[in-house]
């Protein structure tokens, strides 16, 4: 798990460095008023359309893209992928239908507790639970299972095997049907 | 081989050739819309053509099977599990910032082509066989088109191109000189036309050829190599690649240096130009494609359960579809009625061409070699000069027939086929004999009559007599002349000849 966020990190980066290249401004969408070029043109819609996160994922993602870093950054985080798919496959060939796992490492926290780390920190620690099922390609889900000391509310992860969605779906809804979370009532408290 | 007039050393020229092929199909190559040549600017656009978040490639069959048989047609290995990888950089008539395309593991490999090539020496020309290696065959989406308006300076943007299906064919560097490149286009052009994967039309952008040349003594290693993009027609083909070697070979015998940049070639001045905006080198930072499965194809031998045949692409089935290709045809004209392979090559090298031929000489049996020569002389100096095809020909290969009939039977003479031909190409919709008939043009073969011609011809022209007897021999050909003349183009040419020689001998 320890090796999942990394590789998480840097597949996400070249991940998000291609698909955001379409963002230009030419055929839809934010676009400067920038006219001395074209270069000039994409370089000034791209920073003003996007935050300083997203900057700094194609930033890395075009790094790890490059010819000369392609095999020790994306092709050994594609291996690593390889390793934890693999992983979770024999723990389900052992004969377990489902796993259970928390879903976050605590209950939500203020959001001037959040911002005191930069956004990758965080996320690295924050992600833990989550980000491997994306890297083995599994079904998740969560599913609010009792509210906390602090009154907010708690949740479980739910990992199901490959292409077994449907099974994890009625697992899941047996487990919510048994916890009885208390879901407030938005639509008549409003009223 | 260059042996150039500046210096003594000999140069050779090392050329490869990377060839993008428009497939010919009615869509593109990742999504519905269409290809049509000529649309009205960006009405052939699809969500996904335009990169809007949220679409996805859905690969288009039409396009993987037109690689196939384009790779069976070229002798190449083809591998049955294939792979799309993004191809990174940023052009305004590249919305999605990547190009999807084949890096790692292409559709072929390792194929050939052989062709023919024209060589000069000393003076005359000689065709000379020679093969080429084809590295690979790859799918690849083309790009929009850009137009740059310097004067309001802004850049107009047409993306009915975009997405469009190409087929990159990638030679291994085995050209010396622009002649031979070219040679090879043709043939390939000739094949891809054959096999109806490509319309051939250079000019409208279905092929485009991007030149790799380098120079280097022979023996030594290979020079540092600039690559020339985009030439659209044949000629431009071998005038940039031959002004490319000249210009690296003068640059390197002044002692300097070759770059290794990209070029484009200026039509109007016949020079290669250094392309401003890609100087640098490009990292494209090859990604593969995470929204496309690999490209599996099958044979029959392979064949999945569960799949709907629509679904499946059998590379077997592919293969006997096949047709003729052209050195096929080329080989059959030359056993069949043994002309040579020029001549093969004229019949075989425009569409249309041998149909009509084999129409004629199979009905007739009579001298392909007649049938040939009326065909590439009279035949088609007539329709190039209009400027129409075969197909629209208003020469039928049933009336053309005709006319070969009569002259193999010396009905008429060469001469007069020539003037019945003129007639029917302005417009005489008759069939041959009538029109020989109407014109009272049958060839006079009467020994006598021919005599009576001759003596009118001696009679008439003193001058050329005493001339021709006092031993100008060459003044023969102008009394010939005469006696046609008096027998308006009828009498037999060769009768012509040995009668005449026979009189004025005698005198």
């Amino acid at each position: 798990m320890q090796y999942s966020i990394v590789c998480y990190s840097v597949l996400n980066a070249c991940e998000v460095a291609s698909n955001m290249a379409c963002y230009d401004g030419i055929e839809f969408g934010h676009r400067a008023s920038t006219s001395d070029s074209t270069e000039a043109l994409y370089a000034s819609t791209r920073h003003q359309g996007f935050n300083e996160v997203v900057r700094g994922r194609i930033l890395a993602g075009n790094y790890f893209l490059l010819k000369r870093n392609y095999d020790k950054y994306f092709l050994q985080a594609q291996r690593v992928r390889r390793l934890i798919s693999q992983d979770f496959a024999n723990i389900f060939k052992e004969g377990i239908d489902v796993l259970l796992t928390p879903t976050t490492l605590s209950d939500a926290m203020s959001y001037t507790d959040y911002i005191s780390e930069d956004n990758r920190t965080r996320c690295e620690k924050e992600d833990l639970f989550t980000q491997p099922v994306n890297m083995a390609g599994l079904p998740a889900i969560n599913i609010p299972m009792e509210i906390s000391t602090s009154g907010l509310p708690v949740g479980l992860q739910l990992i199901g095997q490959s292409f077994k969605d449907k099974r994890l779906l009625t697992i899941s809804k047996w487990f919510e049907h048994q916890v009885n979370f208390p879901y407030s009532d938005l639509v008549n408290s409003i009223e | 081989m260059y042996t150039d007039s500046i210096s003594t050393t000999n140069w050779q020229g090392v050329i490869g050739l990377e060839i993008h092929s428009q497939s010919l199909v009615n869509s593109k190559l990742f999504s519905a819309a269409g290809t049509r040549f000529g649309a009205p600017v960006n009405s052939q656009v699809s969500h996904f053509d335009s990169s809007l978040p949220g679409t996805l490639p859905v690969i288009n069959r039409g396009c993987v099977e037109a690689a196939v048989v384009a790779a069976l047609a070229l002798n190449c290995h083809i591998n049955m599990v294939s792979k799309f990888d993004r191809k990174h950089y940023f052009y305004a008539d590249l919305p999605a910032g990547y190009q999807i395309t084949q890096h790692r593991q292409p559709i072929a490999v390792n194929g050939y082509l052989k062709y023919t090539s024209l060589q000069s020496a000393k003076g005359n020309q000689r065709p000379v066989k020679k093969m080429a290696k084809i590295l690979q065959i790859q799918l690849e989406q083309d790009s929009g088109k850009s137009l740059h308006d310097d004067e309001l300076r802004r850049s107009l943007i047409d993306l009915n191109r975009a997405g469009v299906g190409l087929m990159e064919i990638v030679t291994a560097p085995d050209f010396s000189t622009g002649t031979e490149a070219a040679a090879f286009i043709k043939e390939l052009l000739l094949i891809l036309q054959t096999i109806k994967v490509c319309d051939g039309k250079m000019s409208e952008g279905s092929l485009r050829v991007d030149a790799n040349v380098s120079v280097h003594h022979p023996g030594q290693p290979l020079g540092v190599r600039t690559e020339v993009k985009n030439l659209n027609s044949i000629t431009g083909v071998t005038k940039a690649i031959d002004f490319e070697i000249k210009r690296q070979i003068s640059e390197l015998e002044k002692g300097n240096e070759i770059f290794n940049e990209t070029k484009s070639f200026d039509y109007v001045t016949g020079k290669t130009v250094t392309m401003r905006d890609k100087e640098r080198l490009q990292d494209y930072r090859f990604m593969p494609e995470p929204n496309l499965l690999p490209l599996r194809l099958y044979t029959n031998d392979t064949l999945p359960t569960g799949l709907s045949d629509d679904q499946i692409v059998n590379v077997d089935k592919l293969r006997d579809s096949l047709p003729l290709l052209p050195a096929q045809k080329r080989q059959a004209v030359q056993d069949k009625y043994g002309l040579s392979y020029n001549q093969a090559q004229f019949l075989v090298g425009e569409e249309g061409l041998l149909e009509y031929f084999t129409d004629v000489v199979e009905e007739t049996n009579r001298d392909p070699l007649l049938t040939y020569n009326l065909l590439a002389n009279q035949v088609l100096m007539y329709l190039n000069r209009e400027d129409i095809s075969i197909h629209n020909s208003p020469v039928c290969s049933k009336r053309l027939k005709e006319l070969v009939v009569l002259l193999s039977h010396k009905t008429i003479s060469l001469n007069t086929a020539k003037k019945v031909l003129e007639v029917m190409f302005e417009g005489d919709t008759r069939l041959p004999p009538d029109i020989v008939e109407h014109h009272n043009w049958k060839q006079i073969t009467d020994p006598d009559k021919i005599e009576e011609y001759c003596l009118d011809a001696i009679t008439k022209n003193h001058k050329l007599v005493s001339l021709y007897k006092g031993g100008k021999k060459k003044v023969f050909q102008n009394l010939v002349g005469q006696v046609h003349k008096m027998a308006y183009g009828r009498a037999e040419p060769n009768l012509v000849n040995e009668i005449l020689k026979k009189k004025l001998d005698q005198m």
